[in-house]
């Protein structure tokens, strides 16, 4: 098979982060690659520089050793490039036709053809075998119909270069299974290049035949996968660093039976419409419960209901206190502190460190007040220092820090006040490993004195941690694992099943 | 394959918008004759009177559905109506270019809209609130007082019709030519794209700026028909006659289906919805407000009326 793209010193950077550096390779055509690597190593920037979305600082795009000139998205679809994105590229407002057909519907001087666009569009759903009215307008789709539509239109264009960014995030199984036959389908039909982005490492090896490695916006090497196993590719997106987050669990079990016997944190049948049913949780001091089970079990909702996000029904019962929370100020008053994975709902992007990490302390002191510029400062570089959060100085924007430095800032401020109750609702989504290791780091120093609930998608991130771990299923609490119990299969097979028996 | 255009065409044609749209059209004109039977006998020149701000409502569609709005209608409505009957007056311009000319100054206004709007990326809000500014002042300097006459062909052509029908009903023809001819256009397919969202349109390589700046050249030449049908109206150059339309014109894009986000709207509910505020004017009338308190009574009602749309669209 003969070369087909080039790419030569593609860098990026976004203020003082730089996002790509450097990228050179040479990918050849009718072929699978993976694109692989944490959180902030530069997939998805590599995208968007190669599709024309973002404009590369500096570097060079060749296809069949000719250099190609992209300035936007419309060069590169006129060259074969297209990608589907992994925050989507929909126009919610226009019909799922009109969607797959943006731009390139047939016209007769400027008229759109009714009957044309939808014989054409039929033809093609009918050839990916995807069941979706063609009439429905993109804003009601569910996102793994969205999802679907996505990838279909990118693979409308015909595209001789095709990136895939996380296209199986919000499949399930089956229609991942379906994926995958029709990229292979693709790529020995059309001879396309495609690059598979996804973080299901298992995905990588089953459908791609080389894994472009990236770490921290550099290349680190191109693997054949027929030659390589799984350990050795997560040890070159991982770089030296010790084998997982695991840490010593022992510590974890010696301050487990210091633990006071009475529950700081009570809470009894909690109800929230549609999605908790009765939960009954006591926590005690010191003690950090984890929340497991399958993605949608109300475990998210279970948590914003606690800081007043949501309206439950439910006694809560904080140190001997009852309390009512119906806003998250009131949360606040009484101690009780939540922080989601979604950082984008956490952080203020265009200011300051400082600013973010002491805008609670600001509001604990009364708005009537002026700032205490010395104050916050001692606040947040206390805080930057605790979390270890990696910036330039107190002064510089959220906006530039990376996504794991921002949820640090994001938690910074959710500690900085010194909670009695830390909700954590899958905060470690969007952060890479090495500071996904420093979080669970964080989190079990700081609860000595807390009563932490912790949900996590991945167990892995709540074994080193937690106590015990309640699983949720449908909205109530399932089966609770403590002590040898705490195994990742076990508390899996307890959420796909669901039941105690 | 039938099934399914019919179903396309359904969701092109926005029926729940224009459902609620006529209701509130047909409730206001009932409400009308009831308060009033003679209104019967003006049915005819109320809606002639409803045309002009039919067009300005469109012209302001098209520019809410790609996310921008335009401020400056009444005010651009004024200066074709006042350079035309300028021409007439002082250069005895009085053929088809009398007509010409309301159509190239609305023309000109919404490419220098578009130009500030799409191509030097200046807030539509603001952009737009500064050129009515300078369309009303321009007015002023071009008739600083209401002056007549106009042509006599055109005059006569608003009293008996052309070719015997009546100008109103031509009115309607127009605009509902008008927008049937956009909505299975291409370019209003980019205009709800670029409204709805920016960023997914410029993926699909549609030059986001180029297709505002269009929508606001549309919006001009829809301006200036509505400044040939006020012209005819009145028969006579006003260079206050237009500003007050602005806001009536934004609600009834509202009414008909237009958010401020952009990317939705339907032009035949919008038509019908600036028929039924025109009627409002005649209702205020007929229930005996005093003149100047008029203007009060109709904002408020217009207040009101957006407030109980953004409520309920709210609720849902």
């Amino acid at each position: 098979m003969k070369e087909m793209w080039r790419f030569e010193g593609l860098s990026k950077s976004f203020g003082p982060i730089k996002a790509l550096e450097d990228f050179s390779c040479s990918l050849e055509e009718g072929k699978i690659y993976a694109l692989v690597g944490g959180n902030g190593a530069g997939k998805s920037t590599l995208v968007k520089l190669v599709t024309g979305v973002l404009k590369p600082d500096k570097g060079k795009i060749f296809r069949e050793g000719k250099e190609l000139i992209i300035k936007s998205p419309r060069d590169a679809r006129k060259n074969g490039i297209v990608a589907a994105y992994q925050e989507f590229s929909l126009v919610p407002d226009l019909p799922v036709i009109n969607n797959l057909l943006l731009n390139i519907e047939p016209t007769k001087f400027s008229f759109i053809s009714i009957e044309k666009i939808i014989s054409q569009g039929k033809e093609f759903m009918e050839r990916l075998n995807i069941d979706i009215p063609l009439n429905k307008l993109v804003r009601d789709l569910s996102p793994s119909e969205k999802q679907i539509i996505e990838i279909a239109k990118a693979l409308i264009l015909e595209p001789k270069l095709l990136f895939l960014d996380e296209p199986t995030n919000y499949l399930s199984e089956q229609q991942r299974e379906e994926l995958f036959k029709i990229m292979i389908e693709v790529k020995n039909k059309t001879k396309a290049t495609i690059v598979f982005i996804s973080h299901r490492i298992e995905e990588v090896f089953k459908v791609c035949e080389e894994a472009i490695v990236l770490r921290n916006g550099r290349l680190v090497g191109i693997y054949d996968l027929a030659k390589v196993n799984v350990d050795e590719i997560i040890k070159a997106m991982v770089g030296e660093l010790e084998e997982t987050y695991g840490v010593h669990k022992h510590v974890v079990k010696k301050e487990a039976e210091k633990l006071l016997k009475k529950p700081m944190l009570s809470i009894k049948n909690l109800y929230v419409k549609d999605k908790v049913k009765g939960v009954t949780i006591n926590v005690e001091k010191g003690e950090i419960v984890g929340l497991a089970g399958l993605l949608g079990q109300g475990q998210s909702e279970f948590l914003r209901a606690l800081y007043g996000l949501l309206p439950y029904e439910g006694t809560v019962i904080l140190e001997d206190r009852e309390i009512k929370i119906t806003s998250p100020r009131d949360a606040l008053r009484h101690g009780v502190v939540y922080v989601s994975g979604d950082t984008l709902e956490g952080v203020f992007l265009m200011r300051s460190i400082k600013e973010n990490i002491s805008v609670v302390v600001n509001l604990q002191r009364g708005l009537y007040k002026l700032v205490d510029d010395d104050l916050e400062k001692e606040y947040a570089s206390k805080m930057i220092r605790k979390l270890n959060i990696v910036c330039k100085d107190l002064n510089q924007l959220v906006l530039h820090l990376s996504g794991g430095n921002r949820q640090k800032v994001y938690l910074a401020r959710g500690l900085v006040t010194n909670p009695k109750v830390l909700l954590l609702d899958d905060p470690l989504k969007g952060v890479d490993i090495r500071a996904k290791k420093e979080i669970l780091d964080i989190v079990r120093d700081l609860a000595h004195d807390k009563a932490v609930l912790f949900f996590s998608s991945d167990v892995k991130e709540l074994l080193p941690v937690v106590n015990r771990v309640l699983v949720f299923f449908e909205g109530k609490i399932v089966q609770e694992f403590k002590g040898e119990q705490l195994r990742e299969d076990l508390i899996l097979e307890a959420s796909i099943k669901g039941t105690t028996g | 394959m039938k099934n399914l255009k019919f179903q396309l065409i359904k969701e092109y044609m926005n029926l729940k918008i224009l459902f609620s749209s006529t209701v509130f059209m047909l409730s206001i004109i009932i409400s009308n004759i009831i308060v009033n039977p003679g209104t019967l006998i003006y049915i005819n020149s109320i809606m002639l009177l409803a045309i002009p701000l039919s067009f300005l409502a469109l012209a302001e569609l098209v520019v809410l559905t790609t996310g921008e709005i335009d401020m400056s209608v009444g005010a651009a409505l004024t200066l074709a109506n006042v350079v035309s009957v300028y021409a007439y007056l002082r250069h005895g311009v009085e053929d088809y270019r009398f007509v010409l000319i309301h159509l190239i100054i609305g023309f000109a206004i919404g490419l220098i809209n578009g130009i500030l709007v799409g191509l030097l990326r200046v807030n539509s809000f603001l952009g737009t609130l500064a050129t009515s500014s300078v369309w009303s002042g321009l007015s002023l300097i071009v008739l600083n007082k209401p002056e007549g006459p106009i042509p006599q062909w055109f005059y006569r052509l608003f009293i008996d019709g052309l070719w015997g029908v009546p100008m109103s009903i031509i009115g309607i023809l127009i605009l509902l030519a008008v927008w049937i001819i956009l909505r299975f256009n291409k370019i209003l397919l980019y205009f709800y794209a670029v409204g709805s969202n920016p960023y997914a349109s410029f993926i699909a390589g549609i030059n986001v700026n180029l297709v505002k700046l269009f929508a606001f050249t549309l919006n001009g030449l829809f301006v200036g028909i509505a400044a040939l049908f006020m012209t005819g109206i009145i028969a006579s150059g006003d260079p206050r006659i237009g500003l007050p339309f602005t806001l009536s014109a934004i609600l009834a894009a509202i009414i008909g289906g237009a958010r401020f986000t952009g990317g939705v709207g339907d032009g035949i509910a919008t038509i019908c919805a600036a028929i039924g505020l025109t009627f409002m004017r005649n209702l205020i009338f007929s229930l005996g407000v005093p003149f100047y308190q008029q203007d009060l009574v109709h904002s408020g009602i217009v207040l009101a009326l957006l407030a109980i749309i953004m409520f309920l669209r709210g609720v849902k």
